[in-house]
């Protein structure tokens, strides 16, 4: 079997056939990899993670899971669609549309009940999440009485629980408090540990030497400009500049300002 | 150049809005230690939907404000605020008064639409009584223990939601607006504001529509949603 989960081959996709959001796009990740996208806002980042969950489906080009191909047929097959939607997990960027029920209990619950976990591993599994998210507390309320960090983390948790092969991201840290940011990236190498694949969407340079060791950047083309490790494209950056990643910091010196890009040395 | 009446926006829009958010989303009378929060929501609700049927089936005006005065008291003693409570249900009044029962007034028949609006009235105030009541989390629950299928209900579970999640889109593009421009938004352009934001909003609810349906599908939704026992 094929250990490469994920190949996409020349893909495009526009919104009403009017908005490109994804131009020629060229990608392949392998089982257990831990990578990011990176891309300014706009570049197509939520479109290929809603295309690697097969939400969408490629104008032209080609999408392969495991080597298979994913198209609307692929989906009218009952038996593989529960199985992807068991291996792969998407948390979206905003936790609005992510929690769509009555109280969190059961938006956490609603995924492994769809696809037939039975109910004791269900509780078991939700127990166990509540504990490492410490979620205890709002358990039983309205997901839309909750604060952005609260609804990200019952978002995580509304995935996590299907206990997925791939878990994808949309800008998971987004919103979150620092102690919470690092509870979520230590659940991810925890997750990545266990020989699972992560692919996380996000414009947060500071995060991504933690939530990957590959990089693919989006341009502002909507296409994919450089795929490298993280070292590598971290420490290129006219590549960061050119692609608006970089910010860039002002501040006085003696009375006059002065502006340079924000860095991190590797040390 | 200021118009007073840049306080229709603020009236009508923004004013209805919380309105509405109050008066479909207020918990609080919920979790009160009243005689109804007590009662066993399965009870609660088997109890209020007879006392409705009756409400339909009376058919004098006297015995049937007796009915009134029955829930009114119901409130009183599940510490409603009685101000509130009529407030929340003479509000939908008109509308129906207005639609149904105005041809009875002009044809005469008087004693026929007093009879009727009293009887709206009544059974309105009896499932605004339960609504009150119960966390809405458990009335969903109980309409399915009542057999109601679950994609009914949780279809009216999402409407909810969703409503609540626009209320606040609403309240904060108000906020959004007056905030850029210092409340005082002169009537024409106001309005036209208002238009706009209603025509992207239910723009807006289709794509939302759209990216729900994708989250459910995401999570292994297949069309027949499936519930916890407990
Ligand atoms: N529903 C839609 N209808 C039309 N165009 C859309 C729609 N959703 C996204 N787009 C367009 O597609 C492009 C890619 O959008 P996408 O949401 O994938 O970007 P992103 O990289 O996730 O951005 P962000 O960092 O802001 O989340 C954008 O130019 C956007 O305007
Ligand atoms: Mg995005």
């Amino acid at each position: 079997m094929s250990k490469t989960i994920f190949e996409l081959e020349n893909l495009s996709y526009s919104y009403l056939n009017k908005f490109p959001a994804l131009v020629n796009i060229n990608l392949k990740i392998e089982s257990g990899e831990k990578v990011a996208l990176l891309g300014a806002n706009g570049t197509g980042k939520s479109t290929l993670l809603h295309i690697l969950d097969a939400l969408v489906f490629p104008d032209t080009g080609r999408i392969r899971f495991f080597g298979r191909d994913l198209n609307e047929n692929a989906f009218n097959d009952e038996k593989f669609s529960r199985e992807f939607r068991r291996r792969v997990g998407l948390v979206f960027q905003s936790p609005d549309v992510q929690l769509f029920c009555p109280t969190v209990k059961e938006d956490i619950v609603f995924g492994p009940l769809q696809l037939g976990v039975t109910q004791n591993e269900i509780k078991k599994r939700m127990d166990r999440l509540i504990e490492i998210l410490n979620i205890r507390d709002f358990i039983n309320r309205q997901p839309h009485q909750l604060s952005v960090g609260e609804k990200k983390k019952v978002s995580i948790a509304s995935v996590l629980i299907i206990e997925p092969e791939v878990l994808l991201l949309d800008e998971p840290t987004a919103g979150l408090d620092p102690a919470t940011c690092r509870q979520l990236l230590d659940l991810i190498d925890d997750f990545h540990a266990q020989g699972k694949t992560v692919i996380t969407a996000t414009h947060d340079l500071h995060m991504v030497p933690e939530l990957a060791e590959g990089l693919r950047i989006l341009n502002k083309e909507r296409t994919i400009t450089a795929d490298g490790s993280c070292q590598e494209i971290l420490a290129n950056q006219d590549l960061l500049k050119q692609n608006n990643l970089v910010h860039i910091h002002k501040h006085r010196h003696d009375g006059s300002w002065h502006k340079h890009p924000h860095q991190h040395s590797p040390t | 150049m200021k118009f007073k009446s840049h306080n229709y926006i603020q009236r009508s829009l923004l004013g209805m809005v919380s309105f509405f958010k109050e008066a479909i989303f207020a918990e609080e009378f919920a979790f009160k230690p009243g005689l109804l929060q007590k009662i066993e929501p399965r009870i609660k609700a088997a109890l209020i939907l007879s006392l409705i049927l009756a409400s339909i089936f009376i058919k004098t005006t006297p015995l049937l404000l007796v009915l009134y005065l029955f829930c009114l008291l119901l409130a009183a003693l599940s510490r409603i605020s009685l101000i509130f409570f009529l407030k929340r249900t003479w509000v939908f009044m008109p509308i129906f008064a207005l639609i149904i029962a105005l041809p009875l007034f002009f044809t005469g028949r008087i004693q026929e639409g007093v009879l009727f609006v009293v009887r709206v009235l009544t059974s309105l105030s009896f499932a605004v009584l339960l609504g009150l009541t119960t966390p809405h989390t458990l009335l969903l629950k109980t309409m399915r223990s009542f057999g109601i299928p679950q994609m009914f209900v949780m279809t009216l579970g999402m409407c909810y939601r969703y409503i609540f999640l626009f209320a606040e889109i609403i309240e904060n593009t108000y906020l959004a607006i007056k905030s850029r421009v210092g409340g005082a938004i002169h009537y024409k352009h106001g309005q036209h504001i208002a238009t706009w934001k209603i025509a992207s909003l239910w723009q807006k609810s289709l794509q939302l529509n759209k990216d729900i349906y994708d989250a459910m599908l995401s999570r292994g939704y297949t069309g027949e949603p499936k519930v916890l026992d407990e």
